[in-house]
Formats: structure tokens, sequence, C-alpha cells
């Protein structure tokens, strides 16, 4: 079965990035631009039978920001996929309302391949 | 990667040729460039093209133009007959239909089966020519589709 | 590989993040006292995704110099910066250097590293003037350069052992500390490692002291450790005091809130007040009383909704599989026009009338499909009129001139090819207008008008076509002067009365320019003759009109679509052609005494004292036709960008919709034709093209005869 990551991020550039590093590691990602547009890629996921195995998010999108989005997360049942949030140096304080929502950990960006990989081995077997 | 699609059935259509007749020659043309045959039909004629240039036909909602070989070859024009057919071919991406006298065989040839074209003395350009291939004694003529026609001869008009 | 395809959609996000930024600074400074909160969000934005994206291609001089950018525009969005002339032409300059910025980081040219610098330190005055710049925007904004207050903190790390299987890492946690301030000093304490014997490579044994300077506040770092303080030993003590002697800092370096309350001339608590003010504009606009909050708090929702519709989901779809998608729905409505017309066939009246129903349908149905195929090729106007914002702008202020461009219909659709293609053109005129239509501040004044100008860009749908007009309330065109430049050039007959209409028509004639200096903006070679070719080619026409001393409109049509037009199919010899019936003016059957020879002008028709040069089809294709005599045969006058001619055929068969095809696609354009199309019985017809018609008939004549004759 595909390993599949959700990534909602209104960068096409970032979204790109990650879905390029992951692919060659045996990742499916799902993209969705904002955090309204995840929740219905989640929702879309599970009726098409696909697992969702992590989610990366922004925090600073339009719609639905990233916060509002990881706590949508929490009230459903999608609600044990570990979140990591994507913050840049200048978002400290969404940080820590991320970790609050219910995040798991966070990846400041502009990341590198390896670093990605790492954080996301850590929660995906 | 890319090895996925060198099997051998793909190896083997490499090989092979479609060959045809025009006045007293067999020429031959690698299958994979052939799209179809189809019977010759009345062409709408183009203005002011080169005189190999017959016209074009509906394929199916495309509009292709179509090359009488004979005279592009300055073979003498025979008269369109029942064994007359267009070859509808892929040249480098476009679609054209190649007018021939008939249509013969489908012939593989190997590389030992295979000689360098021969020069002609004639002046008349022949970069088109692949190669002559040789097989139980009968030769062919084998094209190399995508030179047939130069670019001038595909442009000249452009920039009137 | 991969790495090309990660640039490429990094070259299209930031194209379209730098227009965006481009309009809504342009828009800022059109208005601004009425500060658009939406669009400065969305500038704010696209400078942030821009830097966000460079940092992920590895593009870091990109990324620094958008995070200057960002900045100011956050203390903008903050409303902690007064927008000003000064702040817009240094943000566009800022702008325009980040276009070369990106091309050059990504093809690995040069880049002007003194000119980056001097753009982004003219950024950082900008980004932090002192307190006191609110009241005093020009002093606050330029002379004070400096920065916050910068404190020391020592910060000691210790994490458990297993926290690697938490998903962090201290080494990032490290880097995270980089990205805030300058680390002076680091301290690994590595005495806890074990021997190699009892060493478990998956545990962290290391922990760290970090000296850090920054002038973040002690929160920014504390967030640095939100996921991990709770089960590791962080602290964070502020050691300033060790690492800051008295005098060390250069006056010029502090802020003037700082000098200020140094030199006892404000008290500390105003220091604080003022600084208080760094709160969202909302949060300020409410307590301040300049704003109710449930206004505020509607026009945040109001800002979510247009966003919402502002970013609506979209598909990438190769335009190739459109077109071909957009060609057979164009069969598919011809063949089923075509199959209802045997509707007549069926004699007996009650299936009849059964098939007339049912294919009333299938012809509604695939109309209806059609329309909706035609729509997914069109893409709004907007991104095209929005880059003339910067250009009259610009042109403007190089002219002196006080221009206001005004837009109306930006969400008017189009096909993507006309949009694409209609920029030049359109910015052609543009340029007239802001060269030789808006007079100077004094003109207009002399004249009584208002001293600044208006070019008005509209686009609209009306009648089953598309409009755009490009209007001025300038001086207007001078008939007189017009007219006289065209009798000047021999296009125009001095005897003849010349319609209004037909005047302002030799604007489009080849070779025809009423400046009275070439600007050096306008002398560019380009004529309004080849703007009106380049929007015939698109199959749209243009018209003008004009007042003196009022304005010039310039209005050009286009057809919905551009696959299928509307045709007239005419015969010579066995040969069927098609003529789109937008250039057709009329046909005619002349009479015997009505056709004229005139020496040097070839065969023309005496239509009611008009004169029509003839063109002969079937000379210019070389046909054998079925008559030669005009008196037998029909004449279909077109009217060309320079010439209005007749050309010759043996019949007319009738009129329909034609599905354009192209054939240089597969061979190459053929002279005097633009395209192909398939009659109703499978043959291919070409599509007449009155543009090259002309060159080969009134240009080129002798050599093409020389060719057909060959």
């Amino acid at each position: 079965m595909k390993k599949h990551i959700l990534v909602v991020d209104d960068s096409a550039t970032l979204r790109a990035s990650v879905r390029i590093t992951l692919k060659e590691f045996g990742f499916e990602t799902i993209e969705a631009q904002d955090g309204k547009d995840g929740l219905e890629k989640l929702k879309k996921a599970k009726k098409d039978g696909q697992h969702i195995k992590m989610i990366i998010s922004d925090i600073n999108m339009p719609i639905m920001d990233g916060i509002t989005f990881i706590k949508e997360v929490k009230k459903t049942s999608f609600k044990y996929i570990p979140i990591l949030v994507l913050t840049t140096e200048s978002e400290e304080k969404k940080k820590l309302e991320g970790k609050k929502a219910g995040a798991a950990g966070w990846l400041v960006k502009p990341f590198r391949p390896d670093q990605l990989l790492y954080v996301i081995g850590k929660f995906v077997r | 990667m890319k090895k996925s699609i060198d099997n051998s059935a793909f190896k083997e259509a490499k090989t092979q040729y479609i060959t045809f007749e025009l006045g007293s020659e067999t020429y031959g043309i690698p299958i994979l460039k052939l799209i179809e045959i189809i019977a010759f039909r009345e062409l709408t004629r183009i203005p002011n093209v080169p005189s190999f240039v017959k016209g074009i036909l509906n394929l199916r909602g495309t509009a292709v133009p179509v090359i009488d070989l004979r005279e592009h070859f300055h073979l003498p024009s025979a008269p369109y007959n029942n064994y007359t057919v267009i070859m509808i071919l892929d040249m480098s991406g476009r679609t054209i239909g190649l007018i021939v006298d008939s249509v013969k065989d489908v012939v593989s040839f190997g590389e030992n089966q295979l000689r360098p074209p021969p020069s002609f003395n004639s002046g008349i350009n022949t970069d088109f020519i692949k190669a002559m291939g040789e097989k139980d004694n009968k030769f062919a003529i084998l094209l190399d589709i995508d030179r047939l026609l130069s670019d001038e001869e595909l442009n000249v008009v452009d920039g009137v | 590989m991969s790495n090309d395809e990660l640039i490429q959609v990094f070259m299209e996000e930031s194209d379209e993040e730098i227009r965006d930024l481009e309009a809504g600074l342009i828009s800022l400074e059109e208005d601004p006292d009425n500060v658009d909160t939406d669009n400065i969000g969305r500038i704010f934005r696209a400078a942030h995704t821009i830097k966000g994206s460079a940092g992920m291609v590895g593009l870091e001089d990109v990324a620094d110099f958008t995070h200057n950018l960002e900045n100011i525009l956050d203390r903008v969005r903050n409303k902690e910066l007064k927008i000003t002339k000064n702040l817009i032409t240094s943000l566009l300059e800022a702008v325009d250097f980040l276009k070369g910025l990106i091309s050059a980081s990504i093809n690995n040219e040069s880049v002007d590293k003194a000119k980056m610098l001097s753009i982004t330190s003219r950024l950082k005055r900008f980004t932090y003037p002192g307190p006191g710049d609110k009241d005093l925007p020009s002093a606050g904004s330029g002379i004070i350069r400096g920065r916050s207050r910068e404190n020391v903190y020592a910060i000691s790390m210790k994490f458990r052992p297993d926290i690697f299987t938490t998903g962090q890492d201290p080494l990032m946690l490290i880097r995270e500390l980089y990205s805030i301030g300058e680390i002076i000093e680091t301290y690994p304490h590595t005495e806890g490692i074990p021997d190699f014997y009892n060493l478990d490579p998956t545990c962290c044994y290391v922990w760290w002291e970090i000296i850090i300077r920054t002038e973040q506040p002690l929160a920014s770092l504390k967030n640095v450790f939100i996921f991990v303080e709770d089960d590791n030993d962080i602290h964070i003590d502020d050691v300033t005091g060790r690492y800051l002697d008295g005098g060390n800092l250069d006056l010029a370096e502090k802020p003037i809130g700082e000098i200020l309350l140094e030199k006892g001339i404000i008290k500390e608590k105003d220091l604080v007040e003022a600084l208080k003010e760094h709160k969202t504009t909302g949060q300020q606009l409410v307590e301040k009383g300049k704003a109710p909050k449930d206004i505020v708090e509607n026009v945040a929702k109001i800002q979510t909704r247009s966003r919402k519709i502002a970013k609506s989901k979209t598909i990438r779809v190769d335009t190739e599989k459109l077109d071909k998608l957009v060609n057979l729905v164009g069969e598919m409505v011809i063949s089923v026009a075509r199959m209802v017309q045997f509707s007549t066939a069926i004699k007996d009246p009650l299936s009849s009338r059964a098939f007339e129903t049912s294919s009333a349908a299938l012809e509604r149905v695939s109309r209806e499909l059609q329309e909706q195929v035609m729509r997914v090729r069109m893409i709004p106007v907007e991104g095209t009129f929005n880059r003339f914002r910067r250009l009259v702008r610009d042109l403007a202020f190089e002219q002196g001139k006080n221009i206001d461009l005004k837009m109306s219909g930006t969400d008017t659709e189009l096909d993507k090819n006309v949009v694409e293609q209609i920029g030049d053109p359109l910015k052609h005129m543009i340029r007239n207008s802001i060269d030789h239509g808006i007079e100077t501040p004094e003109e207009r004044k002399k004249k009584g008008k208002a001293e600044v100008g208006t070019i008005w860009l509209k686009a609209y749908q009306e009648e089953g076509s598309i409009f755009i007009e490009i209007a001025d309330d300038g001086r207007g065109i001078d008939k007189e002067r017009l007219l006289a430049k065209a009798v000047e050039k021999g296009l125009a007959d001095p005897l003849h009365q010349y319609t209004e209409e037909e005047i302002f028509n030799f604007m489009f004639a080849p070779g025809l320019s009423t400046a009275e200096k070439v600007t050096e903006i306008s002398g560019r070679g380009v004529g309004m003759d080849v703007v009106k070719k380049n929007i015939e080619e698109l199959r749209g026409s243009i018209e003008v009109v004009s007042r003196k001393d009022v304005g010039t409109v310039f209005k050009i049509r286009f057809p919905l679509t551009l696959a299928i037009i509307d045709s007239m199919t005419v015969k010579v010899g066995s040969e069927v052609f098609t003529i789109p019936l937008s250039v057709i003016e009329k046909s005619l059957r002349p009479r015997r005494e009505e056709i004229k020879t005139v020496e040097g002008k070839g065969e023309l028709i005496d239509n009611r004292g008009e004169y029509i040069p003839l063109v002969r089809l079937y000379d210019l294709f070389n046909i054998t036709p079925e008559k030669t005599d005009p008196a037998d045969a029909f004449v279909v006058v077109l009217q060309g960008t320079a010439n209005r001619f007749g050309v010759l055929v043996d019949d007319i068969l009738g009129q329909s919709q034609a599905v354009i095809k192209s054939i240089d696609k597969n061979f190459r354009k053929i002279e005097g034709t633009s395209g192909a199309t398939i009659l109703g019985n499978g043959r291919v017809s070409l599509i007449l093209d009155i543009h090259g018609m002309e060159r080969l008939a009134f240009n080129d004549k002798r050599t093409i005869r020389i060719s057909t004759n060959a």
C-alpha cells in the first residue's frame, strides 16, 4: 500500500519540493493549498481508501490558516494523524499556537530534503 | 528507468520496414513511422507550393498534406490507379501523406543485411537514403523519412 | 531532473506573485489614504511566498533580498509605516530588481551586488524607524538608520536521551537559533557520552550552552523550544549586561526612541506607549475608536470570502489537450447542425416530429457543451490589464503628465491565446494615448480640463462578442491633419469627400503617423497598421472614434470563440474555398460595362462610382476556373488593412460555420490562407486569409505570377 502524506501550503514551490523529495522514498503526496482544501482532501482520501500517514501544514495561508486547520483536524476522526507545522523564523508565536492546537512537531522553512525526511521518519515508519 | 520500453517486441519493430514500389525500385520506411495506409482519394489543392505537394486530405478531422513521392524524386509521373496508395507517416512530429505506386510487404532487416547508401554523382540530394537493405537477393532503398523534406521545402514560403 | 521541475514551478509561481506585488503596490500608491487591508495582505503574502519558495529552491540571494521587502510590507500591514510616494518607489525599484535577481539566480548569471546592496540599504531605512515615525513620516523614514535593542541570552539545553524518538533533533533547534540571532558562543558538553560499548547510537548524550545575541524578544527564543520544553531541561537567561559595555553601540545604530529617551527628551512611559502600537490594524482602529468593532469584523469576513473567490481551485491542463477537445466539440456542433437539416427528409409526420424534438435537444446540448468547453480556454484579462498600471505610471512620470488609469471588467474572460497576445497591441495604444492623447497639466488647465488626465481600459461582453476599449480624455485626433497626411502619403484622394469614419480609418493605414515629434516611446517603428493587423490575426476588429479636445476611444471586438468562424464557401474551378464572414463586405455580380481596366492599376469594378480593385482568385492561386468573365461570375468584396478589393469566384455556395484546422502544424503556412476546414462532404477547404491575399495581390504580384506559372 502506498504511504500518503498530505501537504497543505499555499506555495506551489513548497508543495512541489515536498512532493519531489518524498516521491523518491515511496511516499505519495496529496496537495492542498489552504486549510479548507486540506480538510476536503482528508475527506476525499478517506473516501478513496487512501491512508494518510502524516500531515504537513503551513501556518500562514489564505482562506483557512494552519492553526485553524489543525484545530479542525483535531475535531475529526483524523486527529491521530501526526501534524507537522511549517514555520518561518518570523512566525515564532504561531509555532506555539500550533503546538497548543495539537501539532506534533515543526520544521522551519526553508528546509533541506534530508531534514524533511528525518522528521517524517520519526513519525512514519 | 527508460529500460522498460526496451523490450524485445520494440527491438524487433525497430528493424522492420514497410516496403513499397516506385517505378522499378523497392523502397523501405521504418514501420514505426507509419501511421496508416489509405487508398488514393481526391485531394484539396494547395496554391503556390512545389508541384510535388499534391494537396491536403482530411484524416478524421486533421488536415494532412500529401506529397507525390515520384515527383519529389524526379521520376517520370504515372497515372494514379487502383494500386496507388497514400501512406500516412509521422515525419518528425508532422503528419504527412506520401503517394506511392503500391505497398508490398513488411520486411525485417538485420544489421548484417544493411549496406551503406551508394554515392550518386548526379547532384541529387541523397541525405534521406539511410541504407540499402538486402534480403534473399532482393534490394530495398531504406529511407530516413525525417530527412525526406528539407527545412527549405517546409519553410520556404513562411517568410514571404 | 527533479530540480528542474521544482525550478519551473518556482518560476511560474514567482512570476505570478511578482505581478500581484506590482499591481498591489501601484494601487496602494494611487490611493494611499484609503488603506485597503485586503490589498496589503495580498502584497505581503506575495512577498512572503516568494521568500519562502526561493528558500526551498535554494535561491538564498532571492530569499534574503525578498525578506527585506517582506519586513517592510509587514510594517505597512501593521500600520507602523506610512505609505508615501518615496516608499512605493523604493518598493517598486526593489520588485524590479527582484525580477532580474530571480532570473539571474536561476540561470547562474552574475548579480549586480552593488545595486543589490544599495537597494537593500534603502529598504532597510524603512524597516527600523523610530517610534516617532508615525507623526513625522518624512523625517522618520529618511534619517534614522538603526536597529532595535539587542539582548544577549545564555541558553542551556539538556535533553532526555530518547529525544530523537519524539521527532525532535537538537541540531534543528540550534539551526533555528541561528535564524533568530547571532550565536556568539557555543559550549557542547560531551562528558556524558559513555564508552563505545555502552553507547546507544539512538540516544542523545550531549548537552549545550549557547550564547546568542538577538534583537528579537525573549518570547521568540522560548518559542524555539515549545515542542521540547516540557520533557527536557531548557533554561534561558538574559545576560546582556555581561556582553554589553556601556558605550559600545554607536548612537546612530540606535532607534530614535531610545536616543530620545537617553537624552531625556521623552520619558520611558511615552516610549512604551508608542511601542504598544505594535498591534494588528483592526485592533488599533477599534481601540482608537476610529472604527466600530462589528464593522471591522465584517470587513474581515468579506475579505475571507473574496480571498476564497480569488483563489478558487484549479488544475493545470495541457493546452494541446484542450485544443483537441475544442476542435472535436466544434466538429460535433457542426455535424449536429447538418443532421438537423435532414429532418425535412423524413416523410412520415410522426417520425418527423419525434426526430425534430430529439434533434433539437441534441443541438441545444451540444451548443451548451461547446460553450462550456470554450470557457475552459478562457482566462480573465486582469493579468494583462494590470501590467499597464506600471507602464502608465512610469510613462506619465517621464513625460511630466498626471494620468489616472481606470480599469473595469478586468474579470472579463477571453480565449487564452487572445489574452496572451493582446498585450502588445494594447500597450502600443496606451502609449499612444499617453504620448499624443493626454496633454500636459498646463495645457489641460488652459483648456479648462482637469489637470489629471484619465485613460480608461474596459473589457466587457456584449452581443456574443468581447469588447476591449481604450479611451482617453486627451486632445483627440485632429481629423484635418490626419486627412492631410493621408493625402500627402497618397492614401486619400484630395477631391473626395470622406466620412468621419473613413478619415479615422486612415490611422490604420501603413506608414501613417500623426505624431509631430517622435518620442522615445513611440518611436519604435510600430504603427497602428501593425496594431490592426495583430488584432485581426486574433480574429478581432478595431474601430476608433475621436472628438477634438474631448478624447479618443479605440474599440476592439473579439469573437467569443477562436476555433469556429462564421464563413461563406465559394467555388473556383473544382476547389471550394472558405472566407470568414467578418471580412466580407458584400458580394455582387458586376455588369460588363462596370469592369474597367486602368493602366498601372489593373482591373477595377465601378460600383456606383466607387472603384474596387478586382482580384481573380484563380490567377492568384493558379487554378483553372469555370468562369473568367466577372459578369457571369460573382465578386466577393473584402475589406483588408489597406485595400478594399473584390475577389472573383465562380460561384457562392452558401454560409456555414467552420472549425479552423491548422495546416502549418503538419506542413507550413500557405500564403493567402489561414488554415483549413472540413466541409460537409469530408473534403478539406482552405480558409482565405485577407492579409495574405492582400500581400499576394498588391505587393508581390509579379513574383507570385512567375512562381505560379513555373
